[in-house]
């Protein structure tokens, strides 16, 4: 059987009697053979109809069809011209459901409706475009497309070109600048299919975006660390930038869209604001080379240039002091000093000092809005001295002093580290040691308290406001019942807290507590308009002209977001009338363009009782296409109603925590599942909607976090305490929907010997001395606002930079030869600095104060969903390096002990005496070790024959005098000394020489560490003697004489044992 | 050392192991014991014992003797030079004989000597020592009992040298298991 397609004749059939048709591959044996429904064909014609087999497994080369008489079979079975009409076969199974519609084929063909009706979606690989043509991919979600169309305005459906389907559809939009409106339609294999059209606005946009600098605004400026802001007046994909200057140049750096405008007269995004945070400048000309790339991908560059000068700043920072005030009462061990500062680049030590003359010192945290934080000051009892140091960057300083009380009374808040501080209200509690006062929190009285049976008060309150910014100041203020019934003077109320007053009312017998937590990154929905709207124009029954507003997302960011649609019963032809350019839900300014109504084309054909407006009237009921009411057929209107679909929504991420220009953490933005609107008719997803299909999480932009992985996640480092535009997009699709995006803050802490070494985490400065070794790590942070390891990651790489003279490793100076023999030679091996945790020591340090070192650490994360991040963590170690000092004393050359010999045996003392001392700081401990290297030796001997026999070194210089370390010491065992010498003089020999040139290193060694050098000393002496009649008698000699020693870093390093060595000749 | 010498040095040997063994119930528990000193030069006399007491040194020990000087005179302060690697010092000579008779001594003159040093000035009356290992001049790999004897220079403050002899002494050396 070469084909399936037949033409059959039926003969001697009834007029009008229906027969059912089956076949069958074999008559024999009569057990086996299967008769399978074709389908029916109506008697009394002889006209040849189509027959074709829909059974694809018969294979043999018999077919056998039978007609039987069957008159039910009009409504039990499909005709065989239905079958090969919509679905190119016969034996199509009557009470399978071709469209997936809910309506059977049988049903579909009983009511006249299409059994192949499609839906669809369409994804452009961009809304916005910058060249001629745009690409689409079409995803079926319902019946089985065979021709397919694609307009760009044009609305004349009826003429439009139909092709066979496929799936990419190229879309030329010629060269006009600016929206096109593209149509795709699909339909099936009928001559009558229903027509599915899908319209979209596509923007051929060939223009860089125009940007605008909002700040700084002058071209000088004075401040080191520079925060770019701008804007652009459309949408942008991407702000990125380089910086040039004398540090040299970084590139593509990444900005941040913080906020979008939705024009609701456009129905688009149009002003895009940006910032780069945190450029840091060098004296004179800077550079930044702004890239500013548009949603089509056109690029703007800007070069911006700025010179960094300090000569118009005249004073130093000057301090708003926030909290304590001077002479404040303040309850517990520490506390955090609040202020502002009005230069955000300036540097901050405080000093505070007990009553006990007890002095500490911390640095503090200077925000890029100028708040500025002292964390965990110590607060000794009675009155405490704190004085504040402000520097900018162009060295002026300023001061202030103030004195806080420890307060007597105990006042104490609870943790609030559960609490979500981004609510404008929460709830406190804590404790109180007294009745006799009433507590506040941010001007919220505390009405309720109870004894705890010891002593103590506990209490609660709920409501208290909590401020704006990253960070939470909760304020707790005990006030005398006796001061206006505890009333105080003042306060919000509870109304408002800020940062400068958190609202608490005052009394000079106020005693005070703070808590300033960070506040957990949010996502907060800064916009959220969503109008549906169904205009009933010619009322029925019932029906009264609403607008209904609902909780539901459509569309965002592209103009066509708000289209209405016309509705109508018993048409063949449908579409959207979709108002491609404004909306205004009282209809005020409401313009239709884009679809005409064209010859035939008289409106929308509603799925019955779906939505709102058809829901009233059901399936029937029709709309006019116009407002004027006239109708296509002549029947008189039963309704026409428009429905119009708005929203937009735009959501924020607040970063939370302190806005410091070197902080910056991980953060994972995630979104949950966003589905694509199957019926546009409804544009959105919901009970209206049931062919809503997924998107894939790496088709979803979740704003400036970029795009999202395919697991929904995406990761991105973002500094502290700002704000990013994150509202999802899906950049080839105007109609999906989502719910709302989240995040988390992961914070990567480095340690130093287990202890935390970030000024921002740690106020005291883990300090070390030289020689010790000191292990680094890194930990993410478990404690709130932060949210331990990040989801998703794998192994990481790491790269650790050490500041100062540090080694890691050492290796022989020779190969192959033993230490005791060479030295060996410590290095910096790069490669340990690539572990996950790493350890140094440090030879170099402070020897009156410890020098500062910065720790850094790039790790590079990588994450399941292929995404990949580098976090750049820097934290600083304090460095104590022992003061030494080498004074030595030497004698002279002689003869002595039968040798030529540098020493002095009369005064009994060595030829040079090494007296020392160290200063090793408090807190620690070590011991001296002595290392001496010769890089000369001479020794030579005469023998009466004036054969010169000399002593050759047989091993490379410098040569280490062994032992290493030195072991030639006083009885004290502190005070090194060297006498060298010539061999015995004998008899046989007329003249000798003898010479030496050393370095004698003291090293220092703490307990369990590396010794490193402190301080070091080069001498020499040099003598020869001759043998005369009265023996041997110095015949000259010289010495270094009391050498200075000098500071070094240098390690000794000697490549042989000075005992290699050999007379020649012999002796 | 020439041959004579060594012949002297032999009948020396012989002479303080007589000595020796008749001394040697009386060593103490550290080797230092004070009937274990040798003849008196010029008001000088050194000892020499196996540190941690006479016992047996198994192949792969170190051979740490202990040598300390005392100055019997009253008025003078010796002078006796100690280098930095004790062993590596020219001011000794030893006499080392293995358990089969060989002579095993040390010749400095082909061993280099430690090039640092000092000189540790011993008072009247009073004593000094220094522990070195004797296996970094010697070979010890023979199995059974050496003889050995030290003789230090030890110098006068007038600038005359005296030659200390010890007793002798006797390790025992085993071979580990």
């Amino acid at each position: 059987m070469a084909t399936n397609l037949f033409n059959v004749v039926l003969h001697g059939t009834t007029n009008g009697s229906t027969y059912l048709i089956t076949s069958t591959e074999a008559l024999n044996p009569q057990s086996n053979r299967i008769w399978l429904v074709e389908g029916s064909l109506q008697g009394g014609t002889n006209d040849a109809t189509p027959f074709a087999l829909g059974i694809a497994t018969r294979t043999n080369n018999q077919l056998f069809i039978r007609a039987q008489a069957c008159d039910e079979c009009a409504t039990t079975t499909l005709p065989l011209w239905y079958q090969l009409a919509n679905f190119g076969v016969t034996g199509v199974d009557p009470n399978a459901d071709y469209d997936g519609d809910g309506v059977n084929n049988l049903q579909e063909y009983l009511g006249g409706t299409d059994p192949n009706k499609i839906s669809f979606s369409v994804l452009f690989d961009s809304l916005r475009v910058s060249g001629n043509s745009a690409a689409a991919t079409i995803t079926v979600l319902k019946g089985v497309p065979v021709q397919m169309a694609v307009l760009v305005d044009n609305t004349n459906f009826v003429l439009a070109n139909w092709t066979g389907y496929s799936p990419t559809v190229p879309v030329d939009l010629g060269s006009v600048e600016g929206p096109h409106a593209v149509w795709i339609g699909l339909k099936g294999r009928a001559t009558d299919s229903v027509t599915t059209w899908e319209g979209f606005q596509l923007t051929r946009d060939t223009a860089a975006p125009t940007i605008f600098i909002t700040s700084p605004s002058t071209p000088t400026v004075s401040r080191p660390v520079l925060q770019l802001q701008g804007y652009s007046l459309e949408p942008l994909a991407s702000v990125r930038y380089d910086v040039a200057n004398d540090a040299g140049t970084l590139t593509s750096l990444e900005g941040y869209i913080t906020r979008q405008w939705f024009d609701t007269n456009l129905l688009a995004f149009t002003t895009n604001w940006f910032e780069c945070l945190d450029i840091q400048l060098t004296n004179g000309a800077n550079t930044i080379t702004l890239y500013a790339t548009d949603r089509a991908g056109n690029v703007s560059t800007s070069v911006l240039s700025y010179t960094l000068d300090y000569s118009g700043v005249t004073s130093g920072p000057a301090l708003t002091l926030y909290w304590p005030q001077d002479g404040a009462q303040v309850s517990g061990s520490t506390f955090t000093l609040r202020g502002l500062l009005d230069d955000p680049t300036a540097t901050v030590t405080a000093q505070i000092t007990d009553a006990n003359g007890v002095t500490s010192q911390a640095g503090g945290l200077v925000e890029r809005n100028g708040l500025l934080w002292v964390e965990n000051l110590p607060l000794g009892p009675g009155t405490n001295t704190l004085a504040l140091m402000m520097t900018n960057a162009a060295g002026l300083s300023s001061s202030t002093s103030l004195t806080v009380i420890q307060s007597d009374m105990v006042l104490t808040i609870d943790d609030l580290s559960a609490t979500d501080l981004n609510q404008p209200t929460i709830f406190v509690s804590g404790t109180i040691n007294t009745n006799d006062y009433t507590v506040w929190v941010n001007g919220m009285q505390v009405t309720t308290v109870w004894p705890n049976g010891n002593g103590t008060y506990g209490w609660q309150v709920d409501g208290v406001p909590v401020n704006d910014g990253g960070t939470a100041v909760i304020q707790a203020r005990t006030i005398p019942n006796t001061d206006l019934e505890s009333y105080g003077t003042g306060g919000s109320g509870g109304a408002s807290s800020t940062m400068e007053n958190p609202g608490n009312p005052s009394s000079p017998q106020a005693r005070d507590a703070e808590a300033d937590p960070d506040k957990a990154p949010v996502v907060v929905k800064t916009h959220y308009d969503i109008t549906r709207s169904d205009v009933i124009i010619y009322p029925g029954p019932g029906a009264e002209p609403s607008t209904d507003l609902q909780g539901i997302l459509y569309n965002l960011g592209e103009p066509g977001n708000a289209f209405s649609s016309l509705c109508r019963p018993n048409g063949t032809d449908e579409y959207f009338y979709w108002n491609d350019w404004s909306w205004d839900k009282n209809e005020a300014g409401f313009s239709y363009s884009g679809v005409e109504r064209g010859t035939n084309v008289c409106g929308f054909k509603g799925v019955p009782a779906y939505g709102p407006c058809t829901a009233q009237h059901g399936g029937s009921e029709f709309c006019e296409v116009s407002a004027a009411g006239d109708v296509c057929d002549g029947s008189a209107p039963l309704l026409h109603c428009t429905r119009s679909r708005q929203a937009h929504t735009r959501y924020e991420l607040q970063t939370g925590g302190k806005g410091l220009s070197d902080r910056q953490n991980l953060f994972v933005g995630s979104a949950p599942d966003t589905k694509g609107i199957g019926n546009v008719f409804y544009p959105e997803v919901d009970s209206y909607d049931p062919q809503n299909y997924p998107i894939a999480f790496t088709s979803i932009e979740l704003g400036g976090f970029g795009r999202l992985g395919n697991d929904g996640r995406v990761y991105k480092v973002l500094a502290d305490n700002t704000t990013m535009d994150i509202t999802p997009v899906v950049q080839g699709s105007p109609y999906y929907t989502f719910g709302d995006p989240g995040a988390t803050k992961h914070r990567l802490n480095i340690s130093a010997n287990s202890q935390d070494c970030e000024p921002e985490i740690s106020p005291i400065t883990p300090e070390f001395i030289v020689g010790q070794f000191v292990p680094f790590n890194s930990y993410w942070d478990e404690t709130s606002p932060y949210n331990g390891s990040p989801p998703g990651l794998l192994p990481t790489t790491n790269l650790w930079t050490l500041a100062g003279n540090y080694y890691n490793d050492g290796t022989n100076s020779v190969p192959g030869v033993s230490w005791f023999t060479c030295s060996t030679n410590y290095f910096v091996n790069s490669t340990l600095l690539t572990s996950n945790s790493t350890t140094a020591w440090w030879v170099s340090g402070g020897t009156d104060s410890p020098d500062s070192y910065p720790v850094k650490l790039d790790e590079g994360l990588f994450f399941s969903n292929g995404q990949h991040i580098v976090l750049n963590e820097e934290g600083t170690i304090k460095m104590w390096r022992p003061r030494g000092r080498i004074s030595p004393l030497t004698t002279s050359v002689v003869i002595y002990q039968g040798r030529l010999k540098f020493t002095d045996p009369i005064n009994q003392r060595e030829g040079i005496t090494f007296y020392n001392t160290i200063s090793i700081p408090v807190g620690f401990s070590g011991i001296r070790k002595w290392v001496q290297v010769a890089s000369s030796r001479v020794r030579t001997l005469e023998d009466v024959n004036s054969v010169v026999h000399r002593e050759t070194q047989t091993g490379a210089a410098p040569y280490g005098d062994t032992p290493i370390p030195y072991n030639s010491f006083d009885a004290t065992g502190t005070i090194p000394g060297d006498s060298p010498q010539t061999v015995s003089l004998s008899g046989g020999y007329v003249r000798a020489e003898a010479s030496n040139s050393f370095e004698m290193w003291m090293m220092f060694e703490p307990p369990g560490g590396m010794w490193v050098p402190l301080r070091a000393v080069n001498w020499s002496w040099i003598g020869s003697a001759t043998n005369g009649p009265d023996g041997w008698a110095v015949e000259s000699g010289t010495n270094s004489i009391d050498p200075h020693d000098f500071e070094t870093e240098e390690y000794p390093a000697w490549k042989s044992n000075i005992r290699n060595r050999e007379w020649i000749p012999p002796l | 050392m020439d041959s004579a010498i060594m012949n002297v040095m032999k009948k020396i040997l012989y002479s303080i192991a007589i000595l020796g063994m008749a001394a040697g119930p009386g060593a103490s528990a550290d080797g230092i014991g004070d009937n274990q000193w040798g003849p008196v030069t010029n008001n000088a006399q050194i000892s020499l014992a196996v540190k941690g007491g006479q016992r047996i040194i198994k192949t792969t020990e170190p051979v740490k003797l202990l040598v300390r000087f005392r100055n019997l005179s009253t008025n003078e302060t010796f002078g006796v030079f100690r280098t930095g690697e004790v062993e590596y010092d020219d001011t000794y000579s030893w006499v080392v004989i293995s358990p089969s008779g060989k002579d095993i001594s040390p010749d400095f003159r082909n061993i280099p000597t430690s090039d640092n040093g000092h000189t540790v000035y011993i008072p009247p009356g009073q004593t000094n020592g220094v522990e070195l290992n004797l296996r970094n001049l010697c070979r010890f790999d023979e199995v059974g009992t050496y003889k050995i004897v030290a003789k230090k220079e030890i110098w006068l403050r007038t600038n005359k040298p005296c030659v200390a002899i010890s007793h002798l002494i006797e390790v025992t050396v085993a071979k580990d298991p």
